[in-house]
């Protein structure tokens, strides 16, 4: 068989060699110097998506958060107004029984007066 | 599918920051003329409006903890509303008659009943307590107070007690023997309410 240039060539490149000495020492060094690269578990989604995903929740709990302390401000806003209304309608309850005194305290001189003068005109 | 998660997850996050904005209350419709509000505010040297519709009294009524709170509370929770305006003028002679007259009007209907009405000459010196009776149950109150420089209008929708004011009594400036005022009156309008009642049946017999 004529073997040609071209296969002697790549029979020579192909040819079993012996790794230079130390050769597996040197490999096994590098080896246990370099931390094993972590598998992202993903479930199948990139890192991107996760982010994405995180932001959103961390957005949803925040707002429900800012929402907790909005409801709680305005219910102090509106506890604070029916005291006021309250306050106010005793106030004006008070105003008003002042005033039916007055006109009570009135009525009983007017009719006290009369009675006053019709025992002293039958005197 | 992954791009359905996203668009749900976009769309649950919108719906919550909307959400998460404060509620835009609606104003509670005043009962009042709010020509006549609009009027007096403006020639008071201060006022307070109060509008508190059954909404607002029953989220406000959550807030209401504090031990002082719990008479107050119990009363508002079974109302339809508060309404209070406070007009303090600088001088006298800031509102007329006539304006006083068009919020009375409001109440001048068969439903309501005037158990207190007390009047000056120049009607500067004004008071007013109407009831709204419902089947022989309160079901409303109306308080107007007129002084020269000062004028205060209270409507409270819903079953307001005398003896609820009873409660009140000593707290929020809500004085002792406002209760035997208001149960006295409450007492002569039932009696003529039955009274009107019975006339009615003796004229109808043949």
């Amino acid at each position: 068989m004529i073997e040609d240039a071209f296969e002697k060539d790549l029979r020579e490149q192909l040819r079993t060699r012996e790794a230079p000495g130390g050769f597996a020492d040197r490999v096994m060094t590098r080896v246990a110097a370099k931390p094993a690269r972590r598998r992202w578990p993903g479930f199948g989604m990139p890192v991107w998506r996760w982010a994405v995903a995180a932001l959103l929740v961390a957005g949803m709990v925040l707002g429900s958060v800012e929402h907790d302390r909005e409801q709680r401000r305005e219910g102090e806003r509106a506890r604070e107004q029916v005291l006021l209304a309250l306050r106010i309608t005793g106030a004006t309850l008070r105003d008003v029984q002042e005033k039916v005194d007055a006109e009570s305290g009135q009525e009983t001189r007017k009719q006290s007066g009369g009675m006053d003068r019709e025992g002293q005109a039958q005197e | 599918m992954k791009r359905t998660c996203m668009t749900i997850a976009l769309l649950l996050a919108a719906v919550v920051s909307s959400s998460g904005r404060a509620q835009t209350a609606q104003p509670a419709q005043s009962p009042f003329p709010v020509t006549i509000e609009k009027q007096l505010a403006e020639r008071a040297a201060n006022y307070t409006e109060v509008s508190l519709d059954r909404r607002m009294l029953d989220f406000a009524s959550r807030f209401m903890n504090d031990k002082d709170d719990a008479e107050g509370k119990r009363i508002v929770e079974k109302l339809n509303g508060v309404y209070v305006r406070s007009y303090e003028f600088d001088k006298p002679g800031q509102y007329t008659e006539a304006d006083v007259e068009s919020v009375r009007r409001q109440f001048d209907t068969p439903e309501w009943t005037s158990l207190v009405k007390t009047r000056s000459r120049d009607g500067s010196d004004d008071a007013d307590i109407y009831m709204k009776l419902v089947n022989g149950e309160v079901q409303g109150m109306f308080i107007l107070s007129a002084e020269p420089k000062e004028l205060t209008f209270v409507y409270i929708s819903g079953p307001i007690r005398p003896e609820d004011l009873k409660d009140l009594s000593g707290n929020f400036g809500i004085p002792a023997d406002s209760y035997g005022l208001a149960v006295k009156e409450k007492d002569k309008a039932q009696k003529k309410a039955a009274k009107s009642t019975d006339k009615g049946q003796q004229e109808g017999q043949p």
